[in-house]
Order: C-alpha cells, then structure tokens, then sequence
C-alpha cells in the first residue's frame, strides 16, 4: 500500500555530525525516513537522540559547527542537500514550514501578528496590496480558530496567551500551504488542557492544506492521537518504524518495549514506575553495533559487534534489531 | 539581483507594517507618565525652539557690523536680558545663535556615527567569525582612544572649521555605538524568532533589518541621547580650546573662552553660556534616562 503512494520526502542514509573541539558528535547516524503525501509521522525519542536534528536537516539550518556528512533528502525528487542556500530559501516557509516548541519566543516581541503574517505572505506569494493581504491574513487566523481574527492581528505576542500564540504560530507555518509541516514538540511548552486543543486543530489544519506533517515529540500519548505512523529515534537512528496503532499493539524493538512499559496506565497500581536503565550513550563514540545494546536486556554478542539492519517483520513494520530474523545478517552500513 | 531583492523585501515590509505607528504611539504614552522624559523634553523643546527662533526674535544681531564701545561690558538690564560682551554685543543674542551651532554639530555628528556604528555593528554581531574580527578589532582601535581627546588631535589636524567638527566628533565617537549594536544583535541573532523567521524562508539582510535591528533600537535611543549631550559637550570644549567652529560664528565655547579674563568684572559673559550649556546637557541626559524606563520592555505591562 505504502509503496504506491507519492513520498514527500525521503531521506537515505543521512548522517549529520558536529565537529567540535573535543572530539565528534555523530548526531545522526544513517536515518532512513520517508514521508508520504497526505500524512502524518510521529518521530518519538529521548532528549538528544535527534528528532530535532533530522527537522533542522531536512530544513538545511543544522547550527554551525554541525553538519550533513552524508546521505540524502529528497523533497518531492529535488535533492535537498545539493541545493543552493538561495534556492533552499526558496523552499522554507513555501514548500517546508516549521512550528517550534516554544510560542512565547518564536514570535517577534516588536511586531504585530498581523504584521508577521503579512510579512511571511508578501515574501512569498507577492502580495503587496494591503487590502488583499489583510484580507488574507483574516482568512489565515481564521483557518487556525482564533476568534475575532480582526483584533489579534493588531496585537502584540505578549498580549496573547500561550495556546494563542502557539495557534499564530500554526497559521504562519501553513500561510503558504506548504507540502511538509514540521511540528517540534509544538505542545511541550502548553498547559494540559490547550495541548488537546492545539493537537486537533493542527491535524485539522495540515488536512485542510493537505500537507504532511513530521511531528517530533517525547510524547507517546500525542503521537497515538494525531499520528498516521511513528518513527521510534535512538541515539541518530531509527530503530522502529510502524502504523501507529501497529505499534502501540505489538512494539517490536527492545527500546520501543521499554517506551511503553514506562507509561503507567490508568487504573494500574503501582509502587515504583517502570524505567529503562542507564542512559542515553555518548555520541562522540562511534558503535561498530546496536546503539541500544547497553541498555537492552536481550543483547548477545553480536549485538555489540554488528550494526543490526532494517528489516520488514509485519507489511509496513520495521525494525532495526538482531533478535528478528534477518536483522543481523547485513553487516551493517558502517 | 538577490541582494536587490532583499532591499526590495526590507521596503515592502515596512511599507506594509503598521506595527511601528503603534509603538510610537505606545512609547509617546508611557513617556508622558515619566517626569525625567517630561523634564528633559522640555528643557530641549524649549532650547531648540529658541534657537530655531533665533532670526525673528526682536533682538540685537550677534554679530553686528558697528560696534559702539559705550555698550561694553554692560551688566544685565531690560534691553541685554543676559548683558553685554566685552566688544558690546548683546549675550542673550549670542547665546541663542551658539545653541543653533551647538545643536546642529551635535545631532548631525551624533547621526553619523549612529549609523556608522549601526550598520558596522549590525554586520559583525550578525555574521560573527572573520567579520566580526575585524570590525571588533577596529572598534576597539577607536575605543582605546578617550574620545574627546581623538576629537581634539582630528579637528587640530583637520582644521577649525563647522564641517571638520561634525567629522571629528563623529569618527571619535561611533565605536560606543558600533560596540552596543554588536553586543545586541550577538543575542538577538540567537533569538528563536529569527531561527523561526529563518524557517520560514527569511534572508540574511531581511533578519538583520526587519528582526534584528528593530528589536534593539530601545538601547541605541538611549545612547544617541545622551550621545548628544556628549557631543555638546566635545564642541564647545573644542571651541573653547580653539579647533572648533571660528568667529565670527556664535558658539557657546568660544563664549566662556573670551569670557575668561572678565570673570570678575562681568560674570555674566560666562555664566549664562554655561548655564545654557548645562541646562541642555541636563535635558539631553535626563530624556535619555528617562526613555532607558519607558523603552525597558519590563516596563510593557504598566502601559494602559
């Protein structure tokens, strides 16, 4: 099924890597991702393990002394990696938007919203008239449900509150009805009740435009509402990769197992809480094998030896580990 | 043709911005409730007015063409508010002319180096690395220099005259502005807004003009104030020592230097020139402090 549709983007092999003083930081370590058209994907993980990393990527805005070292990011069959940064200013904001997590700081504190707005629509789609591009504005906010869309367009970031923001923020990434939508962590920063809200208006909004969305969180509860698939990231890999309810039915990797266990569920007693131990591994050495392999209570021998490789378990399931058949018998792509 | 199309971008998004008439509006609000800005305010409305003035106010002419020695040194009265000099001429008079000098040379050179310093302080706090070092290295060339003293050794080697004073002050003077702008676009650069804006398909000179630099204007108002007081303060010191502007032209520093020798007999040479002086430094430094509270965005939520 997936094979026929269209991919938005589609990512091979990409390794993106710090250098900095000290030593290396392999940030990401071959990511494998593809992104259809009309759909939704969760990446979930750990502080750190690069969910952040493969949004600012794809964007081509790795922070300095970061970078793209290898693989590819095809967006709609453009090589992204190969582009021109004047070309791939072209793409951001038109082709590829992103939210980030915080509202309170992404929004320009000497500005209106309304000139904000204004100011990513004229860039570009070249509206220069006030009247349309007022217009245009009004039709935005309201697409985001923000009431009375005539006012908040003269107010300033601090007047509005964090879901308010959060939904200009929305309304600015879809202004140009982009074909990818990167949503990092879009809810972290909201208080519980507003998280729902935002969460359903941002599906809403991505299948009113028909774009794609990434959406990057550390939260599997929202992944489970809004996501078509996930994509489970450890340490600059992607370990599991499923139809979200594939995944919360039947977790195949080690990781992806833990993740779940460490949710306590509604109406379950418990004394302690389910942890996965140790910790997330240095980045700056590189694995010859499975980066989980410290942590994992079913690692062999091989585990540490051997990079496991992708495998299909169940149509549209992937996994990247040994005790699955077939997981080990590539000799890695290191 | 992409840097065009930038400049193009930075015109149309102020033309379509109403946002600044409402922050002006804002600003002229909270001003209003600051006694420092009304203060100081006042004391430059008035002395600006004067001197704007200065050709239609029913008065003795400061450089008049007869002198009569009778009129000498005379003390003050209804017809010389501020007395006379010791050549004859009507201070009051005198002392409205030099406030037209002082002010001019001090806005226009304040002006210069404001947007010498914003433009080169802007680039290095935005693109960082080499550039950065360089004009860092530059700023700090100029800002080994106690400015007045740079000013001094530019104007004597220059020449007196009104321009080379405007110019002396201005090369002496844009490094504090230039190291402000620099430290305020190093962390306005880092600001999520301008990665967001970046996201969104946002230029290099877009961010700089239309992210950067408006969010940093609170701290360089402040500075150009009291960057006016200063640059007062350098003219007449340098006419006083005499590099700055020449006679015949009024101006206050000259006024106390040929005062000097008659601080005795005739106080009133000196004094109210001085006091002038003081009076619009203390205007200038007063608004300046008092825009530092109104422009503090700590400050926003009183508004209202």
């Amino acid at each position: 099924m997936t094979s026929e549709r269209k991919s938005v983007v589609d990512i091979r092999g990409l390794r993106t890597q710090f250098f900095l003083q000290e030593g290396t930081v392999t940030a990401l370590d071959g990511v494998d991702l593809t992104i259809y058209e009309n759909e939704s994907v969760g990446i979930v993980g750990e502080t750190g393990c690069g969910k952040s990393m493969t949004a600012f990527s794809i964007l081509r805005l790795v922070p300095h002394p970061g970078k793209i070292t290898a693989g590819s990011i095809k967006f709609k069959g453009v090589e992204l990696t190969k582009l021109s940064s004047e070309q791939m200013r072209g793409i951001r904001g038109r082709q590829i938007s992103m939210i980030f997590q915080d509202p309170s700081t992404s929004l320009d504190p000497v500005f209106s919203i309304g000139d904000q707005l204004g100011e990513v629509i004229s860039l570009h789609q070249n509206i220069y008239d006030k009247a349309a591009l007022d217009k245009k504005i009004v039709q935005v906010l309201k697409m985001v449900r923000i009431a009375a869309p005539e006012n908040v367009m003269k107010q300033y970031p601090h007047e509005l509150s964090g879901g308010m923001k959060q939904r200009v923020m929305i309304a600015l990434a879809l202004s140009c009805t982009p074909s990818l939508l990167i949503a990092d962590e879009p809810t972290t920063a909201l208080d519980v009740t507003i998280q729902a809200q935002i969460l359903n208006l941002l599906k809403e909004a991505v299948r009113g435009v028909g774009s794609s969305m990434m959406l990057i969180t550390h939260n599997l509860g929202v992944v489970a509402e809004t996501c078509d698939r996930v994509c489970i990231m450890y340490a600059g890999r992607i370990v599991e990769e499923a139809p979200t309810p594939e995944l919360f039915s039947r977790p195949l990797h080690p990781y992806t197992a833990g993740l779940l266990n460490a949710f306590p569920k509604l109406g379950e007693r418990k004394d302690e809480l389910t942890v996965i131990k140790g910790t997330v591994p240095n980045l700056m050495k590189p694995f010859t094998g499975c980066s989980f392999v410290d942590r994992c209570e079913l690692a062999s021998g091989v585990c540490a030896k051997t990079r496991p490789s992708r495998v299909e378990v169940f149509p549209g399931h992937f996994v990247s580990c040994h005790i699955y058949p077939g997981g080990g018998e590539q000799n890695g792509v290191r | 043709m992409s840097a065009r199309k930038s400049l193009n971008d930075i015109l149309i998004s102020w033309r379509t911005s109403g946002g600044i008439k409402q922050t002006i509006v804002d600003i002229v609000s909270r001003s209003k409730r600051n006694s420092m800005v009304v203060v100081g305010l006042t004391i430059i409305i008035i002395i600006v007015a004067l001197a704007l003035l200065a050709p239609v106010l029913p008065m003795a002419s400061p450089t008049p063409t007869q002198l009569n020695p009778e009129d000498k040194l005379m003390s003050v009265s209804w017809r010389h508010f501020f007395g006379t000099d010791e050549l004859g001429r009507d201070v009051f008079s005198r002392v409205l002319w030099g406030a037209r000098v002082s002010l001019l040379v001090a806005t226009l050179s304040i002006l210069f180096s404001l947007m010498i310093g914003v433009v080169l302080g802007l680039t290095a706090g935005f693109f960082g690395g080499v550039v950065d070092y360089i004009i860092t290295g530059t700023i700090d060339l100029f800002w080994t220099f106690p400015s007045f003293l740079l000013a001094l050794a530019l104007a004597a080697t220059l020449g007196p005259s009104l321009e080379n004073v405007i110019l002396a002050i201005s090369i002496s003077y844009w490094a504090g502005f230039a190291r402000l702008m620099r430290g305020q676009a190093l962390t306005t650069r880092e600001r999520q807004y301008v990665e967001a804006s970046r996201a969104l398909g946002a230029g290099n000179l877009r961010i700089m003009f239309t992210h950067v630099l408006p969010n940093c204007m609170a701290p360089l108002i402040v500075w150009a104030s009291v960057g006016v007081a200063d640059a007062i303060t350098i003219e007449s010191s340098l006419t006083f020592l005499g590099v700055g502007t020449q006679p015949p032209t009024p101006s206050w520093g000259y006024m106390l230097n040929r005062g000097m020798p008659y601080l005795e007999e005739a106080p009133w040479i000196t004094t109210f020139p001085g006091v002038i002086l003081l009076l619009t430094i203390l205007g200038f430094n007063l608004l300046g402090d008092g825009m530092r509270d109104v422009l503090d965005p700590r400050m926003k939520g009183l508004r209202r």
